[in-house]
């Protein structure tokens, strides 16, 4: 009896299993071009990978193909190699990786071509016009690393800084805030694209404000002050820094409500071997405010931005003339062996341009320098106006790179082969910013840029995190998240004296309420 | 596991006490009655859908969203999948009938389980025990406090238990890898709850199993895991071993007693019988046979003579859980916090007749900013705020809930955020909406306000991110689903009222900082007709004794169609005449005659209160018409109804 029963259940569950069998292959994604119709127009897809050139070590593309339908095939090819057949029931095209991988890897410098088909309610296919995207011969580093959070404010709760491996979709985190105390965790530094050497800001109510040294890889040191925004010395011996007195104030009408303002700021330098904190006058003048210092390939050239102090009551927020700052980009020549500063020297001054010049990072190959501007200020990632601008430093001419959009774009990021660029923008909905990656070519052309690639393809839909300052580098970062927090909870290793806090300051008693309290 | 139903004690190892027909019958009666009444008592008294609405706002927010990626970061940490269950079975208390459905399910399991434990520890069922950790729930609910999650990790711990015993592994190798086995599953789903598992098992075995060796060694089972989770993943001890304990309790410290009690009860009560048992056995082997059917067996077997009567035992077995119930309630019903619930409840769902009913059986020191904040809602909405406002309780501050973002519940960014945006203050409203955003997570409540923010401004991209967020919640899905397709159709939303009126108020002035007179001007600028703006501008005035500015900006309720000025406007003119004011234009307006008597009426009481508070003069004011007077409020800062 007891064997029979058995024979049923297995005959019923073969069966099962046929049927589901059969039901996939009869639905299967088979077009044959005759009994296509043919669109004339390319098909919508999201996220935007067309037109554009991608790294061939990037992870697949997966995207969504907005046009109605109950069946959609794609076929990826390009001139050499296996085409890819990606079939879905849904919208969502997700791409195998190995195929991709080496799809990518046989055709570099050569084109990639996705015909997509759409099958209709009547179970007819349609076929669109292809999409062409370009695959570089250069690779782009392999890691990203970045902040993550939600948009915030006054208050945070949980902020993280992660590593994603850019040939897949693998997300690991470097710290998050959560493991000490819901601290908060700012910009992240790498010395010339390589994690050996790291510089995190970390700003917590228990543990202070500090920042966490990563040297040799995996040795964690807690230096006892908060460095804004931090810029390693090629040659690794020292890290300059701005400290920033910063404060968030609100608008009211504008389509983002925060806004940034440095009440004071100066650029000092740690020099690593000596544990010694110094600053030299021309990097921290009284009457100016000095900030995002960016060192030439060479190390011979501290790059940074510059603006005059405007008001003269140093705590009033906003101060007043607040939109009226603007930064030149200026440079101070240095001789690391004798640790002399030269005099400052106006690159692009903003008197010239109109606008505020601010985040300027050089290509490793020391040709280009890319930066920001704005209407005014110091914080691009608040202003809609920031733009993207690449100058050639053999000429001296500079212009707006081809792909900023109509919200800000700032915080970007030099590949160690000088031919990409990471940078963050709002252009999806001017809100959330997303990291996005732009091929920059040997004349200093920048390609339409394409969003880092998620194996969801609907991810940033509804994602309500930001990713923000994105730096690319050649490989993970070694220090465990351990480590860091082990470092963030001890006291300090390096005691350094600082002149400004250089954390930024809540200004919940702004608003009407002020008057009311 | 009907088997283990009441009647469970048939299946008695002890073979000496007799199968009882009647007794179960009892007991049964008991425990129906019982779970029947808990079950009507939440569907109808305390009203899930109350408690759904606090959270976030009263109470921490148990996050659920529907779709993989919720679900995969839920399984990516201990404790999460019971998060997880937790976080879905909240989301029922939406509707009252099926989140009393949820709640008494989760206490008639850890009756069972309870029931079954002492059974197994005892080798007898004491029923009336089983219903402790029920009725524990249950006070949790009368504080309108939501510890579902907290109770379903413990109730997977005690299942977890049950088996361990059930199996009476007999080696004790085998024994110390079933448990290993049991106890790493168990962290992994429950969390911190697994420790209740170690150390129940580890009670079973010192005093069932009489494996001493076992019963020590158990418990270094949390230590180990405390040691890999300090020094190898550098966790908080908060995340080790309290997750549930520790991170997801409320604000009510009452709620986390009774849950650290819940936690405690089966150790200790497992403890004690073991104990008893123990002290037991031995003086019988001391004392031997005859005496142990001496005295206290004679006492014990009246007892059981009493349950095994079927009369007395239905009384007993089915009244007495009734009365625990009952007590409980006595004990523990929050009506205040009901209330306050409700008056929050009834402002969102835009009730304002309702806000004031509940509103007026609160007492007035026990009205927090909140409550104010929503009657004064109540109160504009239903035309009343210059005649009634101070009838109720009032405070500065929770007119428009201001300064007061630290050391508050955070539920008031969104009471803010949601005045900010009928107002047309859409910066600040958005603000607040972040902040609450980031402090409580991404409720649908704020999910919706931010996606409402964005649309009035026009930034459609940044709504659609907040609405497909919100199209995943299980309650509020629909909604959001309904709304993007209505965008797509139509991105401006011409049909969309609310939209539109927000857009027709909302400053498009840019301002920093603004102070209160340049904050509600520049909305009356925008639009002359923002009826909110002008009377909460006026209130303010009112609030902050500025009579002077009351009068200054009377003229507003000609401009805005205004046939009667409301009372508390003519006794603020009255008040700025009292003062020797300058002489301005009133625009036409003229206290009435009884007006002009309440105030003669209030002078004398002034008079003979010599401008000081005068506690008698003051409680006799309060019986005449002077009582919810603006007179009296200016005077003394007296609020009160009038009798």
């Amino acid at each position: 009896m007891k064997k029979l029963y058995y024979c049923i259940i297995m005959t019923c569950i073969t069966a099962a299993g046929a049927v589901v069998v059969l039901w996939f292959a009869l639905n299967k994604g088979t077009v044959s071009p005759a009994e296509c119709r043919i669109v004339s127009r390319m098909p919508a897809i999201k996220p935007d990978y067309t037109e554009t050139v991608i790294p061939p070590n990037i992870a697949p593309l997966n995207f969504m193909v907005l046009e109605p339908g109950t069946g959609y095939l794609v076929k990826i090819h390009s001139a050499s190699g296996d085409s890819i057949d990606v079939f879905s029931r849904n919208s969502k095209i997700k791409i195998p990786l190995r195929r991709w991988k080496s799809l990518l890897n046989t055709n570099c410098g050569k084109e990639l071509f996705f015909d997509v088909y759409v099958r209709s309610k009547d179970g007819f296919w349609s076929r669109y016009e292809t999409i062409t995207n370009t695959i570089a011969k250069e690779d782009i580093d392999g890691y990203l690393v970045y902040r993550f959070m939600k948009p915030i404010f006054n208050w945070w709760k949980d902020i993280s800084v992660y590593q994603r491996n850019l040939g897949n979709y693998k997300n690991k985190a470097v710290l998050r805030g959560k493991s000490f105390d819901d601290g908060c965790l700012n910009c992240h530094t790498f010395l010339n694209n390589a994690p050996e050497c790291m510089l995190l800001g970390i700003r917590s109510t228990v543990y202070g404000g500090s920042t966490l040294l990563v040297s040799n890889g995996n040795k964690v040191e807690k230096i006892g002050a908060r460095w804004t925004y931090t810029a390693w010395h090629p040659s690794g011996r020292l890290a300059t820094y701005s400290m920033n007195n910063v404060y968030l104030f609100f608008h009211e009408a504008t389509a983002e409500v925060r806004d940034v303002v440095d009440l004071d700021s100066s650029i000092c330098y740690y020099v690593v071997d000596s544990n010694q904190v110094k600053t030299a006058p021309a990097i921290s003048q009284k009457n100016k405010l000095e900030t995002y210092p960016a060192w030439s390939p060479d190390g011979r050239y501290l790059y940074y931005c510059s603006a005059p102090i405007l008001w003269i009551d140093r705590h009033k927020v906003p101060p007043e003339h607040y939109n009226e700052v603007k930064y030149d980009l200026m440079r101070v020549s240095y001789d690391v062996e004798t640790d002399e500063w030269g005099q400052p020297e106006t690159v692009l001054s903003a008197e010239k341009t109109g606008m505020s010049i601010l985040c300027p990072r050089i290509s490793p190959d020391g040709r280009f320098l890319v930066f920001c501007m704005c209407e005014y200020g110091c914080f691009p990632i608040y202003q809609s106006s920031s733009d993207l601008y690449l100058m050639d430093l053999q000429t001296g001419q500079h212009s707006k790179l081809a792909v900023n959009s109509e919200y800000s774009e700032s915080w970007h990021s030099f590949s160690s082969n000088s031919r990409w660029l990471a940078f963050s923008s709002k252009r999806g909905d001017g809100l959330f910013t997303r990291t996005y990656f732009s091929y920059i070519d040997k004349d200093g052309r920048g390609y339409k840029p394409f969003i880092l690639p998620q194996k969801d393809p609907a991810y940033y839909d509804s994602l309500l995190q930001t990713y923000s300052v994105p730096e690319l580098i050649a490989s993970p970062v070694k220090a465990s998240p351990n480590a860091l927090v082990r470092a963030v909870r001890q006291p300090e290793n390096i005691k350094v004296d600082a002149p400004l806090t250089g954390a930024t300051v809540r200004t919940e008693n702004s608003g009407p309420w002020r008057q009311m309290q | 596991m009907i088997a283990m139903l009441p009647n469970h004690e048939i299946s008695l190892p002890n073979q000496n006490v007799p199968v009882r027909r009647g007794a179960t019958a009892s007991q049964w009666a008991g425990f129906i009655l019982f779970f029947l009444s808990v079950y009507l008592y939440v569907w109808l008294f305390i009203k899930p859908s109350l408690i759904y609405h606090g959270f976030g706002i009263f109470l921490a927010y148990p996050a659920f969203s529907l779709g993989w990626g919720f679900l995969n970061s839920s399984l990516s940490y201990p404790g999460g999948l019971v998060e997880y269950i937790g976080g879905f079975l909240s989301q029922l208390y939406y509707f009252s009938w099926l989140g009393a459905l949820v709640i008494t399910a989760a206490a008639c399991l850890i009756y069972i389980e309870t029931s079954i434990l002492i059974r197994l520890s005892a080798g007898r069922a004491l029923k009336l025990i089983g219903y402790i950790p029920a009725v524990m729930l249950l006070m949790i609910c009368n504080h309108y406090d939501n510890q579902l999650t907290a109770f379903l990790a413990l109730l997977v711990a005690l299942w977890f238990s049950v088996v361990y015993e059930k199996m009476a592994v007999r080696r004790s190798v085998a024994c110390a890898v079933v448990f290993m086995v049991m106890f790493a599953m168990l962290y992994y789903i429950a969390g911190g709850a697994s420790f209740v598992f170690v150390s129940l098992v580890s009670i079973y075995e010192l005093f069932v199993g009489r494996r001493k060796v076992l019963a020590v060694l158990f418990p270094a089972a949390v230590i180990g895991t405390y040691l890999v989770g300090r020094y190898v993943f550098d966790l908080e001890i908060e995340i080790i071993h309290l997750r549930f304990l520790g991170t997801r309790l409320g604000y009510d410290l009452w709620v986390r007693n009774i849950v650290i009690c819940v936690y405690l009860f089966f150790p200790l009560a497992l403890f004690g019988i073991g104990l008893r048992q123990g002290l037991a056995g031995k003086k019988s082997s001391v004392c031997g046979a005859e005496k142990d059917s001496g005295g206290s067996s004679l006492k014990a077997g009246k007892l059981r003579q009493l349950f095994q009567d079927s009369k007395g035992g239905l009384i007993v077995e089915a009244g007495l859980p009734i009365i625990i119930l009952l007590a409980s309630i006595l004990v523990s019903f929050d009506g205040t916090k009901k209330k306050l619930i409700q008056v929050d409840y009834f402002a969102h769902q835009k009730m304002w007749p309702e806000v004031l009913r509940t509103a007026r059986r609160i007492r007035s020191e026990s009205c927090d900013l909140c409550c104010i904040h929503n009657i004064d809602r109540a109160l504009y909405y239903t035309g009343r705020l210059g005649d009634e406002m101070f009838r109720y309780p009032q405070m500065v501050p929770a007119l428009m809930l201001t300064g007061m973002a630290t050391g508050h519940p955070v539920g008031v960014f969104t009471e803010r955020g949601l005045l900010f945006l009928e107002l047309g203050y859409l910066g600040n409203a958005e603000r607040d909406a972040f902040e609450y955003m980031e402090l409580v997570g991404s409720t649908p409540l704020i999910l919706e306000q931010l996606a409402t923010i964005k649309l009035a401004k026009g930034q459609l991209e940044a709504a659609k991110v907040f609405l497909n967020a919100l199209s995943k919640d299980l309650i509020f899905g629909n909604r959001a689903r309904e709304m993007l397709r209505r965008i797509e159709q139509d991105p401006e939303l011409a049909d969309d009222e609310r939209i539109q009126y927000i857009r027709s108020v909302a400053s498009d002035k840019e301002s920093v900082n603004l102070g209160v007179d340049d904050f509600f001007h520049q909305l009356l600028d925008k639009n002359s007709n923002n009826k909110l703006a002008f009377e909460y501008m006026m209130a303010f005035y009112l609030l902050t004794k500025q009579v002077d500015k009351v009068v200054a900006n009377i003229g507003g309720f000609n401009d805005l169609g205004y046939k009667k000025l409301p009372r508390y406007y003519e006794e603020a003119i009255m008040l700025y005449m009292a003062h020797g004011g300058p002489r301005t234009d009133l625009h036409g307006w003229m206290p009435r005659l009884e007006t002009i008597e309440r105030a003669r009426a209030a002078g004398r009481i002034y008079q003979l209160c010599g401008g000081r508070y005068n506690e008698k003069e003051i409680r006799g004011a309060l019986t005449s018409d002077l009582a919810d007077s603006y007179f009296l409020y200016h005077a003394f800062h007296v609020l009160g109804e009038r009798k």
